[in-house]
């Protein structure tokens, strides 16, 4: 049976344990979580906070899909929580919010990266960084094109990435 | 019969400060694609603003509607509420 996944669009900071609690199942063994938050700098430039722009009912559709195809990507059996905020955020105040729970770490950690990864490409939401001095400006980032949605751009994107080597200390 | 449609556009990212309110109701013919609609919403936008200097990123920004980023072939629906989407940048 398919897990929970919860898609949430909010106009507040992103909490914690709003993300955890919808993970939370005592039948997982590895639950993991990843936030994102507004940076205080931008290419050396103080930053003050970010307006958070968003097709709120299509970035919901696009979430609700990013997440069901990580489900069949790593099974049925994840959990699946994500928040992401709109409106104007302050410096430090957490943004995006992922939560994935379920039964081994491993797929876990993949399920979580590939999400926010996938978010970045895919979600209607833009950014207008607001700096110290007084400036704006808009952020550039990812043309959208129909047909994203399906599977195969997934895999493309989680093929190129570099599975990082940690030495194993066996003593 | 009348021929033509009223269509409502909204525009997010940087393309909200050349609407009025982050929204546009634009007159197009019936069987209208995705790609004269951006030919619409350019000489509009230029009309309007006749100091718009990113024309390039408006041709090349996605049409989406509450479900779905439309192809260019997709025909326009007088019920569709659309949206104009330039490059995102979420998370």
């Amino acid at each position: 049976m398919p897990r929970r996944i919860n898609i949430a669009i909010i106009d507040t900071p992103v909490s914690v344990e709003k993300v955890s609690q919808e993970i939370s199942d005592p039948t997982m063994g590895g639950e993991v979580l990843f936030f994102g938050s507004v940076r205080n700098t931008n290419s050396g430039k103080p930053v003050r906070g970010i307006y958070y722009d968003c097709f709120e009912p299509l970035a919901k559709k696009v979430l609700m899909e990013i997440s069901e195809e990580v489900q069949k990507e790593y099974g049925e059996q994840l959990n699946i929580s994500i928040f992401h905020s709109t409106g104007y955020l302050k410096a430090g105040q957490i943004s995006v919010g992922i939560g994935v729970g379920t039964h081994h770490r491993e797929e876990a950690f993949q399920a979580c990266r590939l999400i926010i990864d996938q978010i970045k490409t895919r979600a209607p939401i833009w950014k207008k960084e607001y700096y110290e001095d007084g400036t704006y400006e808009w952020l550039g980032g990812n043309l959208l094109e129909p047909g994203q949605t399906d599977r195969e751009s997934v895999f493309r994107q989680r093929d190129t990435w570099e599975v990082p080597r940690f030495p194993i200390d066996r003593n | 019969m009348n021929d033509k449609r009223i269509v409502s556009v909204l525009f997010f990212g940087f393309l909200r400060e050349y609407s009025h309110e982050g929204k546009l109701r634009l007159e197009v013919p019936q069987g209208t694609t995705v790609t004269e609609l951006r030919s619409l919403l350019v000489s509009e936008v230029r009309k309007r603003f006749p100091a718009f200097s990113k024309q390039l990123l408006l041709e090349r920004a996605a049409i989406g509607s509450h479900d779905t980023v439309l192809k260019e072939e997709d025909k326009i629906q007088t019920d569709m509420e659309l949206a104009v989407l330039p490059p995102v940048c979420g998370g």
